[in-house]
């Protein structure tokens, strides 16, 4: 724990010496909200317009927590410069490491990226901004499970870099798969039903389109399935994580650090 | 110091009572190598970094691991580290298997590899102090002043780490890397691009630890200098084979009826025993077997050839030993 604290403060400090990039992603979150909001005007019933338009804004503000890429990014990097040899010289593990750092980046983020744009949205879109009735309790839980099954599917590719040596093809994968099947930008529920179906059996479906559906109320499955749901994947990804991690390590033994 | 430690912690055990590890460090030794082998698999073949290597370091040895690019002074370090599993034999530090316990041995090792940094780069370097001190959680705020004023970093401790110089950095480095009073200190090729201030600063300090804590401290360097100035103790590799480990005084003992000369003109000197080692821009530099040749007949020559007062002796230093020894 106390490892993980260092790396959660030191990062929360280093976020903070570059505070024009939260600028930037409150203003591309501005700018999406925008889009989404005429381009839902656009195409939808009216009926559904306040809906899809409330599901466009909430997808974008639960994109600037999921850690996926930011987590891949810094894990590929010190495996590639050599500098996780330098890390594993300290009493701590990988996962300590990139778990404190992404939770620094989280708390960064809640204050600085998602409660500005969220206030932003709640004034400029009140009008047309339809929320779900859901205990505040379970939708946190269900952004919580999000959140670490996104950090394991980050950790992953992240040490994928030991094999592909760069991991953006990997995750403009994993980017697109959560436009797709994690329902990132367009609800799940209008899709064709096979890819519905598809998109329900991915991890996506569980880091994007559930907590989204419980804020949206779009979901006909019961609230304790859909935890369920993402619970069953966080054991699965972190299966999946833990194999690999441990393949790494002896990859690591092979590459010499 | 750590043989006290070592010492009151075992007193009531007889020898039998205690665990290899702890007998190791009540024999003083430190580091245990026996026959290592490292393979890595190359993009063809298998290439093997060490080869059957063996040595065993002593607490309070100042080490320096000496050899060319690609001998594998890394590799050795790594292993050490309990970065990777060797291919074959064992390896024990601080009496343990590093690989089996990497993170408590960690918590006993200080490291600097002169190409890595330990620092966070955005924060002053204070900060980074900081977070090493509570990682390893310790709260010895006096130890820590008295490196920050033994490495002279006060003047930068609250500039971001990115914006110090070089010399500075590695301060700091070498701080971040002793914060929790290490047992063991590794320094991989730690003063690279240092200047001559900087560098003598750290070698200073390096003695001083060495010499107050009985830190035992294991250099790789290109600067046979500073082996030759600070460490008691050498090992030389090459292609991943062990060519010395021993006393610094017996390597260069070994080359103790060696002399060089230096003479102060362009024309290279063709004398029976005289064998041309290094040509220089104003200069050509001779080395010679006092026991074929002695200085008393080199004089005779160089005055025969007006040359005598061109004319300078010295011996060896460990730079010239490896040279001449194609290492």
């Amino acid at each position: 724990m106390r490892v993980i604290n260092t790396y959660v403060k030191s990062e929360y400090l280093v976020r903070q010496s570059f505070k024009a990039n939260a600028w930037f992603t409150i203003l591309s979150g501005i700018i999406g909200a925008i889009v989404q909001y005429y381009v839902w005007h656009a195409i939808a019933p009216s009926q559904d317009i306040n809906m899809l338009v409330t599901y466009g804004l909430m997808a974008i503000v639960l994109s600037t927590v999921i850690p996926t890429t930011e987590t891949a990014k810094k894990l590929g990097k010190n495996i590639n410069d050599g500098q996780i040899g330098s890390i594993l010289a300290k009493p701590v593990t990988i996962s300590q490491v990139m778990l404190g750092r992404s939770i620094g980046t989280l708390i960064y983020d809640l204050i600085y990226k998602l409660m500005p744009l969220t206030i932003i949205y709640a004034v400029f879109f009140r009008q047309v901004l339809q929320f779900n009735q859901v205990n505040m309790l379970i939708l946190l839980l269900s952004i919580v499970l999000s959140w670490l099954i996104a950090w394991l599917i980050g950790m992953i590719i992240g040490f994928c870099a030991f094999i592909t040596v760069r991991v953006n093809g990997l995750l403009a994968l994993n980017g697109g798969l959560m436009v797709i099947l994690g329902g990132a930008a367009i609800p799940i529920n209008i899709y064709p039903p096979l890819i519905k179906v598809i998109a329900e059996w991915s991890p996506f479906y569980a880091i994007g389109y559930i907590p989204l559906s419980l804020v949206t109320g779009m979901n006909q499955t019961t609230i304790s399935m859909l935890i369920l749901h993402q619970l069953i994947w966080l054991g699965i990804i972190f299966l999946v994580y833990a194999v690999i991690s441990k393949m790494v390590l002896n990859r690591l033994s092979i590459m010499g650090g | 110091m750590l043989i006290l430690m070592c010492s009151t912690k075992n007193s009531d055990k007889s020898e039998h009572d205690l665990s290899a590890g702890e007998q190791t460090i009540m024999q003083n030794k430190i580091i245990e190598v026996k026959t290592v082998s490292k393979a890595y698999k190359g993009a063809t073949d298998m290439i093997l970094a060490l080869n059957d290597i063996d040595f065993n370091i002593e607490v309070g040895d100042i080490v320096g691991y000496v050899g060319q690019n690609g001998a594998g002074k890394s590799t050795t370090i790594k292993l050490l580290l309990g970065l990777m599993l060797p291919t074959n034999g064992e390896i024990s530090v601080l009496g343990n298997n590093p690989f089996k316990k990497r993170i408590q041995n960690a918590k006993q090792i200080g490291t600097v590899m002169g190409q890595k940094s330990q620092l966070w780069w955005e924060l002053p370097l204070i900060d980074s102090f900081k977070f090493l001190q509570a990682m390893y959680d310790t709260k010895d705020d006096a130890w820590l002043a008295q490196l920050i004023d033994l490495l002279e970093v006060n003047d930068f401790l609250h500039k971001p780490v990115r914006e110090l110089s070089l010399g500075q950095k590695m301060r700091g480095e070498l701080i971040a890397a002793l914060v929790h009073q290490p047992k063991l200190l590794f320094l991989d090729e730690a003063t690279l691009g240092l200047d001559v201030q900087t560098k003598n600063v750290f070698l200073n300090f390096l003695m001083q630890l060495n010499k107050t804590k009985q830190t035992t401290i294991i250099m790789t360097t290109h600067d046979l200098r500073e082996v030759e100035r600070i460490a008691n103790k050498i090992i030389l590799i090459d292609h991943g084979q062990l060519k010395f480990n021993g006393a610094k005084s017996d390597f260069i003992a070994e080359f103790k009826n060696m002399e060089k000369v230096e003479i102060y003109q362009s024309a290279i000197l063709e004398v029976p025993g005289l064998k041309l080692y290094q040509e220089n821009q104003d200069s050509n530099v001779y080395v010679f077997n006092i026991d074929e040749l002695t200085e008393k007949q080199l004089n005779k020559i160089f005055l025969e050839a007006d040359i005598i007062s061109n004319v300078r002796y010295s011996d060896l230093d460990l730079t010239d030993i490896l040279t001449l020894s194609g290492i």
